[in-house]
């Protein structure tokens, strides 16, 4: 069976979906009126924010799915069960990230959450012949399931303290009390290891990689998203804003994005990479969310407006741009198989469309000026400097925090992006897969070409975004005047504008002043060096080791070599290699991993295998019964 | 407007001026300062070589950080006559016009596959990376001082009196110098007099460039530093001064930055290239005096 056409089965399936659930919630979008509709024991409820969601995971998904067909279409040689399930669990997924939204009580959404990461599990085994793979999707489902196991908690408190396990209960608790602090420390916990926030986000760079590029796409575009959204939820339920949690939020997502993008910078695969600016863009997600929170407590509208409508709009350019890059991976995966940057190179001779779309969305990540990444940013840093007037000192001097947060971030996101494209897309090839790559079909580039007119519209237009979600947006910051932030965001459509007909200007004005003159073409200036191949290119080790340096070596880069010893007399065969590891994966997770199957294997010693030791234990068994019958215990 | 005026102007002598400067200092008759246009103008007439591994981009980028600066300085004031563009936190936009230019600058620099324009590059970036921060804090701190958020509205109101805000003006200036100098990779992080190879962040990734591009470079840079000479001016004037004053007050300012570069160039040696990134990091400490100085200013922490 070709897997192509078994994929296309659950396209259909997720078209039809996707069509059916974005007209039954448009009505919701307004913010107006709230939808239920109860399917057997199943009831879904619709309101504004899971509208907006509903909005965002289908254009993700459907980008996704569009891609995955033509993506697949190599893999000719997997079984018809293969085929089936990856098929199955992409549908599986779609459903249950929209059912999660819809849900209104913890038992049902564990269920669906439940179904999306067992489904996303799947997906991720797609190549699960390889260790690696297998060891990454192992490392994911076990950590989703912690990650669940904190969601249940919490939400057992929240039943232990109401009787009730519905979200809406929430309300009942005094904000601050214990059970309150208990209720949200767990499921914000929870929420937070599928968002990935250091330290909980150790999955997320071994898991995207590990997936295929359409899967991929939709997990960093989408489906983490749920985390942010479980998040949004709990506070939007709370029955008034508390300072301390927003200020836990807004470190931890402060945190998040600094070591997430630090990270990036000293990548080598170029999907660890983008994985790594996943967990970048949710910490300044989370970050806005907190400064939006602080600021509801200390009554500061003005603050809480612009980071709320710098999270929606985060949020979509994000979505965006990430399927955009991952597909993007995903052409020079299947051009070149590597993702490896080192064996990349010169990609914009053979690829040019593909290194277009990649250099865009590059731009686009990195939150520069003109593309629509750029609008929820300022609005971002707008809430972090008018933050900074709040009267209390100690509140100012965490809007300032966030403020050198984002721009750190910002700086390293043009080092990791710039290595992405600059070593990986140009210059020349490294290896002979690269210089023969071949550019993928028109049709495999088309969901990028409409990511692409996506970007772009809300590069001229970002207020439209604030426009159309405006129901979403007054329900999320309860009623604000948005007045302002969309007053910026004319500002910056404005300024985008500027930008791209400049340039186009003094191009053109260029092109004119040079159309007299001789233009020849020759080799790169080697410094008199001629006998400059690929090799004595910048590599992306190197580029990012000055990171390392400055971070003094403690982000994780691990080198294996011998040195020399005084009894070695004689050279031998020697070598050096370097490579990055996760210093929270190492330190915590592995640790905890290590310790319990240490445990396990203390209690493994019972397993003798010899059928002597198994009837004594049958016999003490029996024994020990007997001994209670006659003590009268039992 | 009038930024706009002087920055064109004495952008295009701004390099002149430095060159003038050094030649003076080192005991050499040197070339005029309005040497630097006729450069130019000669490099624009220019035909030029392109490097066969090279793409659009490298092509593109020298256009793009041209207008990049253009817009940056589109929103810098005169003293309190108004930028052209204004509008709040644009403060923020300067940053990211200015981070888009090096983006575009190091993609065009890894464009050409040549080590040492990657050297460069990785090194702009970082570099690039580590001074935002200090200009957020210093601008941050500005717009708690007045109340304001764009650049036109806080140099408007913004009215110096008393020990602690001359103290603070003194280091917003100098970490403005300071921010002007790594911007433009001169000395002391890196020294553009030295041969081209050896000078190892902004020459050398623009070796490639040539002809059109290499003046179009040129001159980005020159309006980069005249843009900062302005910025510089704007912590001086008082906020009711008759225009000619302001202007002479500009040009006198935009003299001494010439001529404080070109001294610098002259008396000093750069870093050796590993103190760097802790030099570049003091001027967020020194921002962050800047910040508590505002603190203390507004009686939001005692003295």
């Amino acid at each position: 069976m070709s897997m192509k056409f078994g994929f296309i089965v659950a396209v259909a399936f997720s078209i039809v979906l996707a069509v059916i659930t974005s007209v039954w919630v448009m009505p919701a979008f307004s913010g107006v009126t709230t939808l239920t509709v109860t399917i057997g024991n199943l009831v879904l409820h619709a309101d504004a924010i899971s509208a907006g969601m509903t909005l965002l995971i289908n254009t993700g998904v459907i980008l996704g799915a569009l891609y995955g067909v033509l993506y697949l279409a190599p893999y000719k040689n997997k079984s018809g069960t293969e085929v089936f399930i990856h098929a199955a669990s992409f549908f599986a997924l779609h459903i249950s990230m929209l059912f999660v939204v819809y849900m209104r009580d913890v038992v049902s959404l564990l269920i669906w959450w439940e179904v999306m990461s067992v489904s996303s599990f799947f997906l991720v085994l797609f190549d699960g012949h390889r260790a690696k793979v297998r060891e990454a999707a192992i490392s994911y489902i076990v950590q989703m399931h912690v990650g669940a196991a904190c969601i249940l908690a919490g939400g057992s408190v929240l039943f232990a303290t109401t009787g009730s396990w519905e979200f809406s209960a929430i309300q009942t608790l005094a904000v601050g009390s214990e059970a309150w602090w208990w209720v949200f420390g767990l499921m914000i916990t929870g929420f937070s290891m599928k968002a990935g926030l250091v330290p909980l986000h150790s999955w997320l760079p071994n898991a995207h990689p590990a997936a295929p590029s359409h899967v991929s796409g939709v997990m960093s575009g989408v489906m983490i998203k749920l985390g942010i959204y479980g998040i949004v939820r709990m506070l939007w339920l709370s029955n008034s804003p508390s300072e301390s949690l927003g200020m836990v939020l807004l470190v931890a997502g402060a945190v998040t994005a600094v070591y997430g993008i630090l990270k990036a910078t000293v990548q080598t695969d170029l999907k660890r990479l983008l994985a790594y600016s996943s967990i970048e863009n949710m910490g300044l997600l989370v970050m806005s969310i907190g400064m939006a929170e602080v600021a509801t407590a200390l009554n500061s509208p003005v603050v809480a407006a612009f980071a709320w409508c710098a999270v929606v709009l985060h949020a979509v350019v994000h979505m965006l741009a990430k399927t955009m890059l991952f597909q993007g991976a995903g052409n020079i995966y299947a051009a070149t198989h590597s993702r490896n940057l080192n064996d990349l190179g010169g990609l914009v001779h053979r690829m040019p469309k593909t290194v277009l779309l990649i250099t865009v969305s590059g731009i686009v990540i990195c939150g520069l000026p003109p593309f629509g990444a750029f609008a929820s940013e300022f609005l971002m840093y707008s809430a972090g400097i008018r933050g900074m007037w709040i009267e209390n000192v100690s509140s100012s001097i965490v809007y300032l925090a966030a403020v050198v947060a984002m721009c750190v971030a910002g700086g390293l996101a043009i080092i990791a992006f710039t290595k992405a494209i600059g070593i990986g897309l140009l210059g020349t090839a490294r290896t002979p897969q690269a210089l023969h790559a071949e550019e993928r079909s028109k049709l495999m580039l088309m969901p990028q070409y409409l990511a692409l007119i996506f970007v772009v519209a809300i590069a001229v237009y970002p207020q439209g975004i604030v426009d159309a979600t405006y129901g979403v947006l007054s329900n999320l910051s309860g009623g604000l005047d948005l007045t302002g932030a969309r007053a910026s965001l004319v500002n910056i459509g404005q300024v985008n504008i500027v930008l791209l007909l400049g340039t186009t200007i003094v191009f053109g004005l260029r092109r004119i002043a040079r159309s007299n003159t001789i233009i020849e073409r020759g080799p790169t200036w080697g410094c008199g060096f001629t006998a400059g191949d690929s090799r004595v290119q910048y590599t992306a080790t190197t580029y990012g080791d000055s990171i390392n340096e400055i971070a003094g070596g403690k982000i994780g880069i691990v080198h294996d070599y011998h040195a020399l010893n005084s009894e070695d007399v004689f050279p031998r065969t020697r070598w050096y290699t370097s490579h990055e590891v996760d210093i929270v994966e190492l330190s915590v997770v592995k640790k905890i991993t290590h310790a319990i199957s240490r445990g396990i294997q203390r209690i493994a010693i019972v397993q003798t295998g010899s059928i002597r030791a198994y009837i004594s234990y049958a016999f003490v068994f029996i024994l020990g019964i007997a001994l209670l019958t006659v003590m009268g215990a039992l | 407007m009038i930024t706009v005026i002087v920055v064109c102007v004495f952008g295009l002598v701004f390099l002149g001026i430095i060159n003038r400067a050094k030649s003076v200092f080192g005991g050499r008759i040197g070339p005029r300062a309005v040497q630097s246009i006729w450069d130019v103008v000669r490099l624009f007439k220019k035909g030029s070589v392109i490097s066969t591994t090279t793409s659009s981009i490298f092509q593109l980028a020298p256009s793009i950080s041209f207008v990049c600066v253009i817009v940056a300085t589109l929103l810098i004031p005169f003293g309190p006559y108004p930028a052209v563009m204004h509008f709040d936190y644009d403060v923020v936009l300067f940053a990211y016009v200015l981070a888009l230019s090096r983006f575009v600058m190091i993609i065009a620099a890894l464009d050409t596959g040549s080590p040492f324009q990657g050297m460069g590059a990785n090194r702009e970036g970082l570099y690039g990376m580590l001074v935002e921060p200090a200009f957020f804090v210093l601008f941050g701190s500005l717009s708690l001082f007045t109340g304001h958020t764009s650049f036109t509205d806080m140099f408007r109101e913004l009215h110096l009196g008393g020990g602690v805000s001359y103290m603070m003006a003194g280091l917003a200036a100098y970490i403005v110098i300071q921010t002007a100098m790594i911007e433009s990779s001169r000395l002391p992080v890196d020294d553009p007099k030295t041969h081209l190879e050896l000078t190892m962040i902004h020459e050398v990734m623009i070796l490639d460039h040539s002809g059109f591009d290499l003046g179009l470079i040129t001159v980005t840079s020159g309006l980069k530093f005249a843009m900062y000479g302005v910025m510089l001016t704007n912590f001086f004037l008082p906020h009711n001064v008759w225009l000619p004053i302001a202007l002479a007050i500009g040009i006198v300012v935009q003299f001494a930055f010439a001529i404080t570069a070109g001294g610098l160039e002259s008396f000093r040696a750069r870093f050796k290239m590993t103190r760097n990134p802790q030099f570049i990091i003091t001027l967020t400490s020194i921002a962050m005096l800047v910040y508590f100085s505002v603190l203390i200013l507004m009686h939001k922490i005692g003295m």
